[in-house]
């Protein structure tokens, strides 16, 4: 029997995150009624991905290039790493322009129930580029400010610490414009416990 | 107000209940559908509209092993409920200080995942499971007897654990004054009188659903621990016959259950 190609590109959509079976078709039905080079490009930037894409050898970021741009540019500071759960957060941590060392992406946190565990994430691989030359003298640990995200950044402080390599956590807090009345307990009581002087 | 109240009472019914956040599965662009535990409607799945971004609405409630107070709405003609509100009222934070713990939360929260039904509210599950998670970040506690003493706990409470204070094949009431037995091919124990394999008192009493502190404050030997697990694990596979996933993750970390 004929495969009927708008069926199998709103089968193909609804795998996608988030994507139900009304929006695969939404957005085949778009496709559809766009001109061809639009489908043709589309196709081809997946094909690029899928072909072009791969996770640098070193920080583990997405990159088309090895090393990645970050890991390549000679102006970093290369004495800190700061261990992020997924790529995308790299840009987030960037677009602050307050950070100029370099990364390692964990691709995901400890999860029982995700069923992700320290084989899952890149801590070996973190671990293998510490000593490089020169040698990493901090490690920031920017994952999540939640129970796993925590679990996470005590795993790894328990790997690095003992090769004599100071490891930091990021603060957690309240929010910048955020009003105390208006904060919940955890994080407020979060916030307290991480005070510093002034 | 009951689960059936939720699913059965119409469109537009809100629901006030405190909850412990089991799952998060991320949904279209900001939003979330989170899987709570909750003691008014039991297992519950419900969409957090932006629930990935709103700091506002949901603060720091919307992640795994937070226990939080939540408005539920039911959407209408959607299994679905909408989760309209979330305030977190406790993290077990204690949690974070070793992945095996970790580990072993999620395997409680798997469990009640796995062997509860939706909507429905079964008393004293909730308090079961943040007493647990308690424990388990309380070094003192002795963790494979407080797996064992939950396992037991929660197939009691669901339903499908044998009464252990009768004989299963007379039906007397057990008096640990004299021998207990058991068998392979009896479901339960068996009184003096029915014979079976002798059966220390000790271990008896650990297959009676108990209060957690008391299970976790007395440690449990490796043969008595394989012994209840057999007994536990083989009612759990009926309900969950896949791999647990929490399962899986303590194996990593050299925790066989």
């Amino acid at each position: 029997m004929a495969v009927d190609p708008l069926r199998e590109l709103c089968d193909l959509l609804a795998r996608l995150p988030g994507v139900g079976e009304r929006t695969a078709q939404r957005l085949a039905y778009h496709v559809v009624r766009q001109s061809p080079d639009y489908a043709r490009a589309l196709a081809q930037a997946l094909l690029g991905v899928v072909d072009g894409v791969r996770t640098c050898s070193r920080c583990q970021a997405l990159t088309a290039v090895e090393p990645c741009a970050i890991c390549g540019d000679p102006q970093r500071e290369r004495g800190v790493v700061c261990v992020v759960a997924n790529p995308q957060d790299i840009a987030s941590i960037e677009a602050t322009g307050e950070y100029r060392g370099l990364y390692h992406v964990l691709h995901g946190v400890l999860s029982p129930l995700e069923g992700i565990g320290p084989e899952e994430i890149r801590a070996r691989q973190l671990i293998a580029r510490l000593p490089g030359e020169p040698p990493v003298r901090e490690v920031i640990v920017a994952t999540p400010a939640s129970v796993e995200g925590e679990a996470t950044a005590l795993y790894l402080a328990g790997l690095i610490r003992p090769l004599g390599i100071a490891v930091t956590r990021i603060a957690f807090g309240i929010p910048m414009g955020g009003e105390i009345e208006y904060a919940d307990k955890l994080t407020l009581a979060r916030a307290l416990g991480g005070r510093r002087p002034i | 107000m009951t689960g059936r109240a939720l699913r059965g009472g119409g469109p537009g019914l809100v629901v006030d209940a405190r909850g412990l956040v089991l799952r998060l599965v991320p949904y279209r662009e900001s939003d979330r559908i989170v899987q709570l535990f909750t003691d008014a409607v039991g297992r519950v799945s419900a969409l957090a509209r932006g629930g990935r971004r709103s700091s506002r609405r949901f603060g720091g409630a919307l992640q795994p092993f937070v226990l939080v107070r939540a408005r539920l709405r039911q959407r209408p003609r959607l299994d679905l409920a909408e989760l309209i509100a979330a305030e977190p009222l406790r993290s077990f934070e204690r949690l974070a200080g070793e992945p095996r713990a970790l580990g072993r939360a999620g395997y409680l929260c798997e469990l009640v995942q796995v062997l509860t039904r939706e909507h429905d509210p079964l008393p004293g599950v909730l308090e079961l499971l943040c007493g647990g998670l308690e424990l388990l970040g309380d070094p003192a506690a002795d963790a494979g007897a407080l797996l064992r003493g939950f396992e037991v706990a929660l197939l009691d409470a669901v339903g499908i654990w044998p009464d252990h204070r009768r004989c299963a094949r007379c039906g007397r009431t057990i008096d640990p004054g004299r021998p207990i037995g058991c068998r392979d091919d009896v479901d339960g124990v068996l009184c003096a009188e029915c014979g079976g394999e002798p059966l220390p008192a000790a271990l008896w009493r650990r297959l009676l659903p108990r209060p957690l502190p008391e299970v976790a404050a007395d440690p449990l030997a490796e043969d008595a621990a394989r012994l209840i697990g057999r007994r536990t694990l083989a009612r759990i596979r009926t309900l969950a016959p896949q791999r647990l996933r929490s399962v899986a993750f303590l194996q990593q970390l050299g925790e066989a259950l």
